[in-house]
């Protein structure tokens, strides 16, 4: 069959120079209305071309090695028993969190925090699939993350942005480095609709390149649900994690952030 | 299953070690090559072995093999990381020719894909060729090599879709499966 054109074109760009935000939301739209169309085609030929001119490669250094592996044996943890879809968790009556009001002075870090984001957007993320491993009981973890010591759990408040899926929303962000796990506890933010929009996570680690920070995947929020308690999955170590911010994107997560509409940000208390 | 990413994609922690051991080295050669210096490209690195863990599930050895899909995952990964970077690697300007693999190397470690591709860039003309290898190989954008080359931008698109389109027919035609 003959492809429309537009669509032949953009999997040829994809392959070889990548595509803007609406490029691939345009793609996306294409190819969902195209099933039988193979949207791997160009990208494998690209991949088998490079194959074909590369040379031998090179072993990898040890410590890189070394550090896959350790990342692999996160990964693996992580990823298993399967992951199922995980979802926002209702925060049992008893759940132990220890909300804190914001502090006086917050909404004009949030604006400055926004200034800051101009910097690093646009950013790619993985492929976004399937959350993290949710734990069977995750308000349960949470209290567990706040019961350690204070010098290995770190937290971060919620500001929101200004944008009307999060006004007036709060809550905290828990996070044990040594433990590489995390809860973002949310009040108040608006439900969404999974078919249309998912809220995604992105954590920025001071280590790292400011304009790449750590897709920390997507959740949800059902209607009627006040207050959820997501697990971060961050998929890559965190070393430190200095700033947190939730943006609205696609099903699924995004590639590219169109950064329309960042929702909540979060700085260390 | 025996593939590694289908012992990945089945919980075998055993299957991560190996894909690490045996995709590494590809992983970094693209990534290096993708990166502005050596810190980025052990980033990337590491982001590419999470997107290939996360795609595991998702690899058909009908229509490729492991070493061509993830590739294709470290590809796909970089090219976007070089896109929204202002840290640019070293595009060299390339000379007339380039020094691709030998065709025993392709055949024999590079896997049966990237032999098809060495066979259908043979068949290109050689300005078509080196533009597939600006584009392919060295990550150049259409209008980087459009300069470089001293092309129209659209000739640069056009033969830059013939090689693709090219290596794709004799992908799809092995897989016994061509679409179009």
């Amino acid at each position: 069959m003959t492809l429309p054109v537009r669509i032949e074109e953009l999997l040829v760009e994809r392959a070889t120079q990548g595509l803007s935000p609406d490029e691939q939301r345009w793609l996306d739209g294409a190819l969902a209305e195209h099933p039988e169309v193979d949207p791997d085609r160009y990208d494998l030929a690209a991949a088998a071309i490079d194959l074909a001119l590369a040379g031998p490669p090179p072993a990898l250094r040890p410590a890189l090695r070394e550090r896959l592996v350790r990342l692999g044996r996160d990964y693996t943890a992580m990823a298993a028993p399967p992951v199922p879809s995980a979802g926002p968790r209702r925060i049992p009556e008893r759940a132990p969190a220890r909300r804190r009001a914001p502090a006086h002075g917050w909404w004009a870090a949030a604006a400055a925090l926004l200034l800051a984001l101009a910097g690093w957007w646009p950013r790619l993320t993985s492929s976004r699939v399937a959350p993290g491993p949710a734990p069977a009981t995750p308000a349960a973890e949470l209290a567990a993350l706040l019961e350690e010591p204070r010098a290995e759990t770190r937290r971060f408040a919620w500001v929101p942005t200004g944008d009307e899926a999060a006004s007036g929303a709060g809550g905290a962000v828990i996070w044990s480095g040594p433990r590489q796990r995390g809860y973002l506890e949310i009040r108040g933010l608006a439900p969404n609709d999974p078919a249309v929009e998912q809220y995604q996570l992105w954590i920025f680690d001071a280590t790292r390149d400011e304009r790449f920070p750590v897709d920390g995947g997507v959740f949800d929020v059902p209607p009627g649900v006040s207050e959820v308690i997501v697990p971060i999955d961050a998929g890559i170590e965190v070393r430190e994690p200095v700033l947190f911010a939730v943006t609205v994107e696609r099903p699924g997560g995004v590639v590219v952030s169109s950064r329309e509409r960042i929702v909540l940000v979060a700085e260390p208390v | 299953m025996s593939s590694v990413l289908g012992r990945i994609a089945a919980g075998e922690a055993d299957a991560v070690d190996e894909c690490i051991d045996r995709f590494g080295g590809l992983v970094w050669s693209i990534a290096r090559r993708f990166s502005a210096n050596p810190q980025d490209a052990e980033d990337a690195v590491q982001d590419v072995f999470l997107d290939v863990w996360k795609s595991a599930g998702k690899y058909d050895e009908k229509v490729a093999s492991e070493k061509t899909f993830i590739a294709m995952i470290a590809r796909r990964r970089l090219i976007d990381r070089l896109r929204y970077s202002d840290r640019r690697p070293d595009l060299r300007p390339l000379p007339e020719t380039t020094d691709p693999a030998s065709d025993e190397h392709v055949r024999l470690e590079q896997g049966v894909e990237a032999a098809l591709a060495a066979e259908s860039l043979k068949e290109l003309r050689p300005e078509q060729r080196k533009v597939i290898e600006l584009s392919i190989y060295y990550g150049m954008s259409h209008s980087e090599i459009a300069e470089a080359t001293s092309m129209p931008i659209g000739t640069v698109k056009s033969h830059i879709w013939r090689g693709l389109a090219a290596v794709r027919h004799s992908l799809e035609e092995r897989a016994g499966g061509a679409t179009s």
